[in-house]
């Protein structure tokens, strides 16, 4: 191993470990205080990234807890993405199963980290919105390919309630505004979900997505189907998820 | 469409706190933008559309943040293609990181940590700054950084070690006025005789900001604060010395409002403008004295 390597391999140690070690510390310097410094900033800057893309977690933890976690990733793991932004998933993919695990974290703070996450990673996602022109049952829907649909079993997207939140199954749907990159959280009923799942693909005609759907969950086609159908396209073509058809 | 131009007087940061009125006013007094390519690489959205906007309407130049041309592991070459494509997209006249190491065995710290001054670092810094050369296809300059320990390892003082890696004839260098500032406070050496070991026509690009003083005096580089008077100063300096560079005013939290970072921009100008000046004078007035002298030699 070089100097400069057996340099730098210290200086992560000092930065990233549980605790930082004598010997390490001795091998980077005399100047202690110093060289802790430098744990401090990268720290202090990983966390409030974390806080950044967690808030409403980091908040329903308490800030003592929250910082404690990014700790222990921090000990255990560390960044492996030269992308800030990509911690906030570095740390809750670790974190998650922790959590599952915890009994003393409730298990809608898992789902209020998940749906936070995919907010964060809508937002990033490098993806370009398609052409679409008309909507029309006939031809081929053109769905937002930002869209991402969330199964959680707490209503945690209702961030004006205070939690905890009661258990209730929850279908969301993540998604980021093609006209002005705001992300939005719109919730599903399990025949929008199933529709929405069935249009995502673009790869039939809207009218033969909704057939499928209405034989898979049982659903006569009648007018009642008619009048709900009508509803959720409005509804999704209004919130920029459904962009049209081609 | 794309703005293209020469870069030149006072930049700024692109940065999405101030990114909206900064597009909308499009002020006159800011020349050109820099941007942090890990901000846009494999990202859309709100950071791809005020990139794109930007791009309208100035000239924009690259700063990494991460490479870190101290890196004793060679880089992924996978984000260097990302990178030479970004650079190329973008279209800056040259790219920069910094002269200190990121991340080490896939680790990335997400903060520019420094290396010891001594001769494996010299020859790690030219040989990754020659691999990234070649891989990248365009000019690179390394960026001096603010220190806050100084390793026993280190045979070399810093302005030394600078110096050694402007011998390459390739190097080009990002001066950071700020930085040696900061480290002239927190290690007691004088920081315009730093700037003046380093050869003018290497530095391509100047970097001023502003930093925190601790109560116990030691400086610590924030780019959240305003940029104090003694900085201003060298950048004066700076400029009489090297001649016109185009200047980048960081700011990276505890963001004023677009007016006060223009009056800032001004204040900056104004130096700019009265610096390069006396630089010309100078040069002219060497000029004319070294022609005279020819033209005493001929008629003697």
């Amino acid at each position: 191993m070089t100097a400069l390597l057996d340099h730098q391999r210290a200086f992560m140690h000092m930065c990233f470990d549980a605790e930082p070690r004598e010997a390490g510390l001795r091998q980077l310097g005399a100047e202690r205080d110093r060289w802790l410094l430098y744990r401090d900033m990268v720290r202090t800057r990983l966390t409030k990234m974390a806080r950044a893309g967690l808030p409403r977690t980091a908040s329903a933890l308490g800030d003592e807890a929250f910082d404690g976690w990014v700790a222990a990733w921090l000990a255990d793991r560390a960044p492996r993405t030269r992308h800030i932004r990509e911690i906030v998933g570095e740390l809750l993919r670790w974190a998650i199963p922790r959590w599952n695990a915890d009994p003393n974290v409730p298990a809608w703070l898992v789902d209020l980290a998940a749906l936070e996450l995919v907010r964060w990673e809508v937002g990033a996602l490098d993806v370009a919105m398609p052409e679409a022109g008309d909507f029309a049952f006939d031809r081929h829907p053109v769905v937002n390919p930002t869209a991402r649909i969330l199964e959680l079993g707490h209503a945690v997207h209702e961030s004006e309630t205070a939690p905890p939140y009661p258990p209730v199954p929850t279908l969301l749907c993540v998604y980021r505004r093609a006209d002005d990159d705001r992300t939005g959280v719109q919730p599903l009923g399990s025949f929008a979900a199933a529709l929405l799942r069935a249009l995502m693909p673009g790869d039939r005609t809207v009218t033969d997505a909704v057939r499928d759907v209405a034989e898979r969950t049982g659903t006569p086609v009648d007018s009642a189907l008619a009048v709900r159908l009508g509803s959720v396209l409005e509804t999704l073509i209004r919130r920029g998820i459904l962009l049209g058809a081609r | 469409m794309r703005r293209s131009g020469q870069v030149c007087g006072i930049g700024i940061g692109l940065r999405l706190e101030l990114a909206e009125e900064l597009l909308e006013r499009r002020p006159p007094e800011i020349r050109w933008l820099e941007v942090h390519p890990e901000n846009y690489i494999r990202r859309g959205g709100r950071f791809r559309t005020t990139l794109r906007r930007a791009l309208d309407s100035w000239p924009v130049v690259t700063h990494a943040l991460t490479m870190g041309f101290a890196s004793a592991v060679p880089f992924d070459a996978a984000y260097v293609r990302e990178l030479g494509a970004f650079l190329r997209d973008v279209g800056t006249p040259w790219h920069s990181d910094h002269m200190c190491f990121a991340s080490v065995d896939g680790l990335f710290a997400h903060d520019l940590l420094p290396v010891p001054f001594h001769e494996e670092s010299l020859r790690t810094i030219r040989q990754r700054m020659s691999e990234a050369r070649d891989a990248l296809g365009i000019e690179l300059a390394f960026e001096n950084v603010s220190y806050y320990a100084s390793s026993e390892a280190s045979d070399l003082s810093e302005v030394d070690f600078t110096v050694a890696l402007l011998e390459d004839p390739d190097a080009r260098m990002l001066l950071d006025v700020n930085n040696v500032y900061v480290n002239s406070r927190n290690f007691g050496f004088d920081p315009r005789a730093w700037i003046d070991r380093i050869p003018p026509e290497k530095v391509v690009q100047i970097h001023i900001a502003g930093h925190h003083v601790r109560p116990d005096g030691f400086r610590i580089d924030t780019h959240a604060e305003d940029v104090c008077d003694e900085v201003y100063a060298l950048l004066d300096h700076t400029l009489e010395r090297v001649g016109p560079r185009p200047v980048l005013l960081e700011r990276d939290g505890n963001y004023p409002t677009l007016d006060e970072l223009l009056v800032q921009v001004r204040r900056l100008t104004d130096i700019y403008d009265r610096a390069t000046a006396a630089h010309a004078a100078v040069r002219e007035e060497r000029a004319r004295s070294a022609h005279e002298t020819l033209a005493r030699d001929g008629q003697s």
